[in-house]
């Protein structure tokens, strides 16, 4: 069960993410699954090569990702002007330069970052290693914060309004670089939070963003365009389909299955669960 | 003002953490690696230490005076390049391992091997494009590589022009080597690597009985026959359906609830990748499984990714600098990098015994080296003296060749290794 809701909030940690800089920049930020991957070797080096405790490393992690994010914002997204076809060529660059440099760099071996806190936790015969209660809370915790961020805060305000529309968003005063700009640093942080997670509770190796990069993709197509709240539904029920299937069905078997769905709702309702026309 | 200060700010703390981390990148990772060496206390298998004659046997080395140019086909690029990117750096040492020691001797002359490596892009049809390249541009007449099931797509390429292949290692569907393809070969029979998997088990194991085969779901099929025989020849009986799993899959306690709902003795994984090892073997010990584990590993990186959780395990094919029972070619080619980086030694050994078996035909005509190839009932290996398998099963005498191979105990993440084994020879 815990393997379940894990899975679902580190889909919807990175779904939530990419949504920020879909909906907001209209960008189809490819490189996520490289973000993603970076910040885990990132949070890596700095617990086992510079010895710093992972909670430290974990915070450091997600600012130098969000801090990135500003940095890739205004010097490689804003200069393209949200052109599709160049956005993506950016975002492949950025993904491809990222993955060969810690595949070079780091070597061929599955790494793991060690555990914040060793060890298991449980009832009888039912145990959970602790880090992943852990990483479920702190997951939880962020996803709240995020919500609270997008319905209350004044800079979430602004965000929706840039989303409903842009133009009338300028004419209120509202800064679009400034919302960029945050967008960006909120989804590629996001993109970091899962990554350690990740990092932490699987294995890691260059490519394993791409595997969750697939699986972001197929969680915003299957919530709708521009859906952020059903990015919370099909977050959870991707967490099932990759936690719970393959305890009866083979791996690819799973695969395939999610696949179908997408195909078969692209063909039903085009718009996903919960886009809008 | 205060927005340049912010930008600044910001611009700075990126490129000291960016610096930091490639600083500690750069650095050795002893520190992530326990392992433990300790002298054989068994005698069961011999270890193959004595030297290798370089390929070349003049009595003082003599300088190569000709150029062989040998194809390569690696993924260097995409997910395939994990394996294959490691084993370029190898495969260029074992080239000028041999270089060093005179070259190749055909005819009297002496050849200095010059690669020409193509990269596969991880796809069916980048080796297409590679062999392709290898075979019509480069007119290359040997080549080593591919690994995995790439020889599907590059096995009709050769076999057509009549180049000599030698695959590092292949996925045992029939099109990729079969009684027709006369010019394929075979660096390791990978039914010998899954026999010394279980012989090494129920060596240091000896009261299993059952076991449970967990492996990836794409090879199976191919696999299944031979599995299934190897572990009857054994004496083992399976603990049910084979557990099969997806080596993209990202959380893999699913799977290890699977295997341990059998209750085996022991657990089996002959073909996967790292982190499928890595997560099921976590998964397990959670659960609170305690029996032991057999697979392929790299010591360092089992201790290093699951540190005390690497208990229980029975793993072959790591070479490590430290095993006392190492071959004297692998330990050569560990020297000449940084001994602790991740040898893959599929290619490399590839290029090692193609270039024995030209010598050994005195002739650069790869119809020629073929025939005399399948004459040959011992060959050296990176891992000791080679010998041929599986004879019946690629309906082919003397293509696919099997070593050697190396074998480690891991418990509490502490490595202790033993006597290498010797696999039985494959029908």
């Amino acid at each position: 069960m815990i393997n379940v809701v894990l899975l679902g909030v580190v889909y919807i940690l990175m779904g939530v993410g990419f949504a920020f800089i879909l909906n907001l920049l209209g960008i189809f930020n490819l490189a996520h699954g490289a973000i993603f991957v970076s910040a885990a070797y990132g949070c890596y080096l700095m617990v086992v090569k510079l010895g710093l405790p992972g909670f430290v490393a974990f915070p450091l992690t997600v600012l130098a990702a969000a801090a990135f994010g500003v940095l890739v914002e205004r010097f490689l997204f804003r200069p393209m002007k949200a052109d599709f076809n160049r956005t993506i060529m950016v975002c492949i660059a950025l993904s491809t330069i990222l993955v060969t440099t810690f595949n070079r760099f780091m070597g061929t071996r599955a790494l793991s970052i060690p555990p914040f806190i060793a060890g298991t936790t449980g009832i009888g015969p039912y145990k959970v290693e602790t880090d992943r209660i852990l990483a479920f809370c702190i997951g939880i915790v962020i996803l709240v914060a995020i919500i609270l961020f997008v319905d209350r805060s004044r800079w979430g305000a602004r965000m929706q309004a840039v989303t409903q529309n842009r133009e009338g968003a300028a004419l209120q005063g509202i800064r679009f670089g400034q919302i960029a700009a945050i967008a960006v640093a909120v989804g590629f942080g996001l993109a970091a939070i899962g990554g350690v997670f990740m990092g932490t509770l699987y294995n890691l190796t260059p490519f394993v963003g791409d595997v969750t990069l697939i699986k972001v993709l197929m969680l915003v197509i299957l919530a709708g365009l521009g859906s952020f709240n059903g990015i919370f539904y099909v977050g959870a029920l991707l967490g099932v389909l990759y936690g719970a299937l393959p305890v009866v069905l083979n791996g690819a078997v799973v695969d395939a299955l999610a696949s179908i769905m997408v195909l078969a709702l692209l063909i039903i309702r085009p718009r996903g669960f919960f886009g809008h026309e | 003002m205060r927005k340049t200060k912010w930008g600044l700010c910001l611009i700075l703390l990126v490129l000291v953490l960016g610096l930091v981390t490639v600083l500690a990148a750069c650095g050795d990772n002893k520190d992530t690696t326990t392992t433990t060496a300790q002298a054989p206390t068994e005698t069961t298998a011999q270890a193959p230490t004595e030297t290798t004659a370089p390929v070349s046997s003049e009595p003082t080395t003599p300088v190569p005076t000709e150029t062989l140019r040998i194809g390569a086909i690696l993924s260097l690029s995409d997910w395939y390049s994990v394996v294959d990117a490691a084993d370029k750096v190898d495969l260029e040492y074992v080239a000028q391992m041999i270089n060093d020691d005179g070259g190749i001797q055909v005819q009297g002359k002496n050849y200095k091997i010059e690669l020409v490596i193509e990269d596969g892009k991880s796809s069916l049809d980048g080796n297409t494009a590679a062999a392709t390249k290898l075979v019509l541009d480069e007119k290359l007449s040997f080549v080593v590589g591919p690994g995995a099931f790439f020889n599907l797509a590059t096995t009709p390429i050769f076999e057509q022009n009549k180049v000599l292949h030698v695959a590092n290692y292949n996925g045992l569907n029939p099109a990729e080597m079969n009684k027709d393809t006369t010019y394929a070969f075979l660096g390791l029979d990978p039914i010998t690597q899954a026999n010394a998997e279980l012989k090494s088990l129920m060596l240091y194991y000896p009261d299993v009985k059952t076991v449970c085969l967990a492996t990836e779901d794409a090879t199976y099929p191919a696999f299944e026959p031979h599995f299934n025989a190897l572990v009857e020849r054994l004496g083992l009986t399976l603990s049910g359906p084979p557990v099969l799993f997806a080596t993209n899959a990202e959380d893999y306690n699913p799977v290890a609830s699977k295997i341990k709902a059998q209750n085996p003795d022991a657990v089996w994984m002959p073909v996967a990748i790292d982190p499928s090892y890595f997560g099921i073997t976590k998964g397990l010990r959670t659960l609170g499984y305690e029996g032991p584990l057999s697979f392929p590993i790299d010591a360092p990186s089992v201790t290093g990714a699951l540190g005390d959780v690497a208990t229980g395990i029975v793993g072959v094919l790591s070479k490590q600098i430290i095993d006392p029972n190492i071959s004297a070619p692998m330990k050569r080619l560990l020297e000449m990098g940084d001994p602790d980086r991740h040898v893959f030694g599929l290619g490399p050994n590839a290029l090692y015994i193609l270039a024995h078996a030209i010598q050994a035909a005195d002739s650069l005509d790869p119809t020629e080296v073929r025939d005399h190839w399948e004459t040959m009932t011992s060959i050296p290996t990176l891992y000791g003296e080679g010998f041929p398998s599986g004879s019946q099963l690629f309906g082919l005498a003397s293509h696919a060749w099997a070593h050697p191979i190396p074998v480690a105990l891991v418990d509490n993440g502490q490595v202790e290794y033993k006597p290498w084994i010797i696999p039985d020879v494959t029908p």
